[in-house]
């Protein structure tokens, strides 16, 4: 068995720049950094109020007792709020200096921007640069950073602010909800397809950060949308903590896709809460990616809530070294005629962990649904480690469940098959991964399916044929 | 090579039960019945080239009834195969835990698992949930449960023979376990186990 990884180990992400602030919450978390982030936002009433009720139950909430250990996290050792740049930039020249480079260096190059829809971009806790091509402005598309969303749509964001992710749903969500700030916003009114997809990048620039996005999206009848985010972080040897919460609507016959490419660095911790209501006929898709990050504790969910809604999940991931991957996804049906699919697979190499957790329901009246759910994983070497824990919950007789898993290294008989034909053994093997992995893969936008084949690029200097 | 059947009636066995199968054994366990309560069964494969497979079929009627199995693995080259396969009726509450365990030690160990649950009344909830925890790379571990109840084509077909529909459910009910039965291989298999079908599938009630 090779011991060469199979993605590549150098995280290309790893660089920084001289930290920029214009505004920073002291180190560690209480009431009065709460009221700082509020304050400083200049919020309505109600908002400061939902902050300080999320941070009480925070406080009240313990650590999850399972998945991933999450003993090590210090609270008061991250900056909870930064404030890089006093205005968001229109255009990409306002940027200031050290910010339009890191862009430059992650990749975002102006032709990329030409092929999106619209473009924002999240530096520490602030979104620094935002657009949408002007036609779908026009048609009544909102795509915007979630303060100014709170600014400008106060009605909006009021009706919809926390009806997916309750407060207390869970300690992440509950401290997100305390200390939000950043994040994207999104309306798109009935029976508008926006064409190319939207998309967000979040970088997590200065030591010991807490970045806390926060993002809601309303899909009205019979819209479509697709969304896409990608993050990264620079190394550092002391932690980071990235604790985000997604909520989605999807009404009546729209679909909205959500891809996620997470490439953190090794030393974040990514404990996200992400969930969609679909509702009738509608359909919601994750795609989400995990390559980066310390621990990731992250199931993204959908609630089939309408008859005839379909959800579904493809995910992917990878971990190395000193990572765990807790990740999965939920299926929550409770309308006849749902349907819903799960696609996983993962990678673990170098002494990594991925673990796949996930939850089928089918509560009472969920009439006909189907659910089927298939967990794919490669174990790489003899130090990592692979979990499945699929959990399936049936209150309704008219429903169908199935569930397939399997864990495996490299099979045998494949290699031998391949050799047999000629090729060597790293290529062999670089071949049987990338059709492990295509499954999801194929999935991506164009430039991100690109560098994810970069990235999973095998190291070609094995033995020779 | 040694090979034993153990039979194992939910109602009058142990809340948990520990096998240790030895080098070169093969040991085989049925499980069925079903009972109020909590039962754990739990496989230790702990010596290399054992093999254990744990098969049940369970008629439920009323009551909450929880399994929770564990196939350990912590030598090299053990084997374990799990078919689990419920039917309830009436207002019967299945839970099934089902957890596999392969040591980094133990290599070259293959683990199975499957859990098919069909339920015949709108009365009845079903929770499954697996945990598999792999720490060895050379292993092959595949799992798979299903939850659902019979077509109402293969009701449809049936009937149009001319058979009444507790007859049909009966003969579904049946061909639903037979896998199970043929997981026993010839020499250890009983008329008792036979009779264990037959009395499980007179609870079917007519309609």
């Amino acid at each position: 068995m090779s011991k060469n990884p199979f993605v590549a180990q150098n995280y290309r992400y790893g660089f920084s720049v001289p930290e920029r602030s214009l505004c920073k919450t002291r180190i560690g978390i209480g009431e009065d950094v709460v009221e700082q982030i509020s304050r400083q936002k200049k919020e309505p009433e109600w908002m400061r109020e939902y902050r300080l009720k999320s941070f009480v139950y925070f406080q009240n909430r313990p650590l999850p007792r399972w998945g991933a250990d999450l003993t090590s996290i210090d609270f008061d050792a991250f900056y909870y709020y930064l404030k890089p740049i006093e205005e968001r930039a229109r255009r990409w020249e306002e940027l200031p200096e050290e910010i339009k480079k890191t862009y430059d260096l992650i990749g975002i190059p102006e032709y990329e921007k030409k092929q999106l829809g619209g473009l924002s971009a999240q530096y520490e806790s602030e979104v620094v640069y935002g657009s949408l091509q002007a036609r779908l402005a026009a048609q009544g598309v909102i795509f915007c950073g979630m303060d100014a969303g709170l600014r400008e749509y106060p009605e909006i964001v009021k009706q919809y602010f926390g009806t997916i992710v309750p407060v207390n749903d869970n300690k992440f969500a509950a401290l997100n909800s305390a200390v939000w700030s950043g994040g994207s916003f999104i309306y798109v009114p009935a029976g508008v397809h926006v064409e190319l997809p939207l998309q967000a990048y979040f970088r997590i620039n200065a030591a010991r950060m807490g970045q806390f996005e926060r993002t809601l999206i309303i899909a009205e009848e019979g819209s479509f949308l697709h969304y896409v985010e990608g993050c990264t972080a620079p190394i550092y040897s002391t932690d980071s903590l990235h604790a985000a919460v997604v909520e989605i609507i999807v009404k009546k016959g729209a679909r909205v896709r959500y891809t996620t490419v997470q490439n953190w660095s090794n030393n974040v911790y990514n404990l996200v809460t992400k969930r969609m209501r679909i509702e009738e006929e509608a359909s919601g898709e994750w795609l989400d990616c995990n390559l980066g990050s310390k621990i990731t504790m992250k199931y993204p969910s959908c609630f089939l809530t309408g008859p005839h809604a379909h959800g579904e999940m493809l995910s992917l991931a990878v971990a190395g070294r000193g990572q765990h991957q807790d990740a999965g996804g939920k299926m929550i049906h409770y309308a006849p005629d749902t349907t819903s699919t799960v696609v996983s697979k993962s990678v673990s190499q170098y002494g990594g962990r991925t673990s796949y957790r996930g939850l089928i329901k089918m509560k009472k009246g969920a009439l006909r649904a189907r659910s089927k759910v298939v967990c794919d994983a490669l174990i790489v070497d003899e130090q990592s480690r692979s979990d499945t824990y699929p959990e399936m919950n049936i209150d309704e007789r008219q429903a169908t469940v199935e569930h397939e898993a399997s864990v495996s290294k490299i099979g045998e008989e494949q290699l031998f098959y391949l050799q047999s034909r000629g090729l060597d053994k790293t290529t062999a093997e670089a071949m049987i991964v990338n059709g492990f992995i295509e499954p999801v893969v194929k999935e991506l936008p164009m430039e991100y399916a690109v560098e994810m084949n970069r990235l999973i690029s095998l190291q070609m200097d094995g033995s020779v044929g | 090579m040694s090979s034993t059947l153990t039979l194992i009636p939910l109602e009058q066995s142990e809340d948990t039960l520990t096998s240790t199968v030895c080098a070169d054994e093969k040991s085989y366990i049925l499980l069925y019945g079903f009972c109020e309560g909590r039962k754990m069964i739990r496989v230790n494969l702990a010596q290399e080239g054992a093999y254990a497979c744990i098969v049940g079929m369970i008629f439920g009627q009323r009551g909450l009834c929880s399994i929770s199995t564990f196939q350990h693995h912590s030598a090299s080259y053990t084997t374990s195969d799990l078919l689990i396969k419920t039917v309830l009726v009436d207002s019967a509450v299945f839970q099934y835990d089902g957890r596999i365990r392969i040591e980094q030690n133990a290599h070259g160990s293959n683990a199975y698992q499957r859990n098919e649950n069909i339920s015949l009344s709108p009365l009845t909830r079903i929770a499954t949930r697996p945990s598999l925890e792999i720490l060895a790379n050379d292993v092959c571990c595949t799992h798979g449960a299903t939850i659902g109840t019979f077509d109402d084509e293969d009701y449809f077909y049936l009937q149009s023979r001319g058979m009444i529909k507790s007859e049909a459910g009966r003969l579904l009910v049946r061909g639903f376990f037979q896998n199970v039965i043929r997981k026993i291989p010839a020499e250890l298999m009983t008329d008792y186990v036979h009779t264990i079908l037959e009395r499980q599938l007179c609870m079917i009630p007519y309609e």
